[in-house]
């Protein structure tokens, strides 16, 4: 849940990107912070990873974008990992998250993977009595530009059950990646926006 | 244990307990008109004992056709005598005969036994033929075997991974195979068989027409079928059955799903005996391979957008850039 520190006039949240193994979470927040390296807004980014490079413990990108109603919102871009052996690991890092990228592998032998993982997903929220669909989360069809790859209709009748934004991505080469960051980024706004107005924060 | 019975629940329901009713029914209506025909003397023991194993016989035989083993054979034989002892009392007590002749089939006694017999006859294969098509099909709690004869209750938990550091690879080769119990391959001598929440699903009665698959992909799964399989053949498989699957994506099969009409004969080769090992084994079809086949309309899903998709944009919305 985001946090409002009312002294230095700062709203923080925190977007998780989930998703089976290898699927590109720590591509996409690589992709963001590398291409934002001559602008102001991204910070130095922490990445706990193993020499195959795949994540042990989460990656962290903190963001700051714009003003609010006079308060600046600074974001935590966190991964976890894929692999099925860390679901505590995932459970802790999806803590009081208040937005989610799903990131699907495209590929068809890794169907499955990205089924059980969005479960894996629901059941970790569900943990801690929140429905994915009270979340606001999009999802990320990436490595687009493999050739065995499930058509984005199939993907997104398996996958988006609630018919939330979707794009398909290649996310090595950057395409759909901010696509992706900057939408889920207007829903977590209106949603803190909205409770905030209603007093829930 | 839960599984098991809702299974059979669902194999004999309201649809069939109408069936056997109607059934009975005709078969009461019957009971007049029989009486009216000529006697036989049946009275001798040697002719009773006859009747009774050419009777078990006829069961069997009706329950071997839908069940095609040995478990459905028996079941169907004992199914076969409660509804003919049943048909029988209701017979023998619409006519005024001692239920204590339910055991004889001497004189007109034995008409009306015939009676009750096709009563049962119909029974087994009209109500009770999903029920025995049904029987020794694998079920939801999986085992493993190995070599065919050995059994080994295979641990549901799946186990932790162990970590291979290696360069990573955009494509990646599947699934690893300690994740969900389910890619024990045969040449591992174990077989393939669904994740341990594999619940089995029926066959959709509302959903017509089959696709074609090649024989190749039912081999991944059965490598030893190759014998009375060729992997040119195209297999059809009935929609009804993959349909209800479609939302897990990977489709699980049995193999009596598969081959429900047996297996195509192949020349020199006894087919339907080499088909018997194969029969409560599973066959897994990726995605890629049906989907195409698979009328749109089966797709079709109605979404409901969640509340924080309908919240209103608020005034510095346009702002959100990530350009450098």
């Amino acid at each position: 849940m985001a946090s409002i520190n009312y002294a230095t006039k700062e709203i923080n949240c925190k977007l998780v990107y989930y998703g089976p193994g290898m699927c590109g979470k720590t591509t996409n927040l690589q992709i963001i912070h590398r291409q934002s390296s001559g602008g102001n807004y991204c910070g130095e980014m922490v990445s706990l990873a193993t020499p195959g490079e795949r994540t042990l413990y989460f990656d962290f990108l903190p963001m700051q974008l714009m003003e609010v109603r006079g308060f600046k919102v600074k974001f935590g871009l966190y991964t976890v990992p894929g692999q099925v052996l860390y679901n505590a690991t995932r459970k802790l890092v999806l803590r009081g998250a208040d937005g989610v990228v799903f990131v699907a592998d495209s590929q068809w032998d890794l169907i499955q993977e990205n089924i059980d993982s969005l479960q894996n997903l629901r059941d970790n929220l569900a943990s801690y009595d929140i429905k994915l669909e009270d979340l606001p989360y999009v999802i990320q069809y990436n490595k687009r530009d493999l050739t065995d790859v499930a058509p984005v209709w199939y993907l997104d009748y398996l996958l988006n059950t609630s018919g939330v934004p979707a794009y398909g991505a290649i996310a090595l080469e950057g395409a759909g990646v901010y696509e992706t960051l900057s939408d889920l980024c207007r829903y977590v706004i209106r949603d803190v926006v909205n409770r905030f107005e209603a007093g829930t924060i | 244990m839960v599984t098991t019975r809702q299974h059979c629940i669902q194999t004999f329901g309201i649809p069939q307990v109408f069936t056997l009713g109607a059934v009975l029914i005709a078969g009461a209506c019957l009971v007049w008109p029989v009486r009216l025909l000529p006697l036989r003397a049946l009275n001798s023991p040697t002719v009773d004992v006859m009747l009774w194993v050419v009777e078990a016989v006829l069961y069997l035989a009706i329950a071997l056709l839908f069940s095609r083993n040995a478990n459905g054979a028996f079941v169907g034989v004992a199914l076969g005598f409660i509804v003919r002892l049943a048909a029988n009392a209701l017979i023998f007590l619409l006519v005024s005969i001692p239920l204590a002749d339910l055991f004889v089939f001497g004189g007109e006694r034995g008409l009306l036994h015939a009676l009750a017999i096709v009563i049962a006859m119909l029974a087994l294969a009209l109500s009770f033929h999903h029920l025995l098509a049904n029987i020794g099909l694998p079920q939801a709690e999986p085992s493993v075997k190995n070599g065919g004869k050995t059994r080994v209750a295979f641990d549901t938990h799946p186990k932790p991974a162990s970590i291979r550091q290696q360069a990573p690879s955009r494509t990646s080769p599947g699934r690893p195979s300690e994740e969900a119990g389910e890619t024990m391959s045969s040449e591992q001598g174990t077989y393939l068989h669904p994740p341990a929440d594999f619940n089995p699903i029926l066959p959709r009665e509302d959903v017509a027409g089959t696709l074609t698959i090649q024989a190749s992909l039912i081999l991944e799964s059965v490598p030893e079928a190759k014998s009375i399989l060729a992997p040119n053949y195209g297999i059809s498989i009935r929609l009804a059955c993959i349909v209800p699957q479609l939302p897990r994506g990977t489709v699980w099969l049995s193999w009596r799903q598969v081959f429900e009409n047996g297996v195509p004969p192949m020349e020199k080769v006894d087919t339907a005996r080499l088909e018997q090992q194969f029969i409560n084994r599973w066959i897994r079809l990726s995605p890629r391979h049906y989907i195409t086949q698979v009328p749109a309309i089966y797709f079709e899903k109605q979404k409901t957008k969640p509340a924080w998709m309908k919240l209103p944009a608020f005034e510095q919305e346009a702002e959100i850039t990530f350009e450098s």
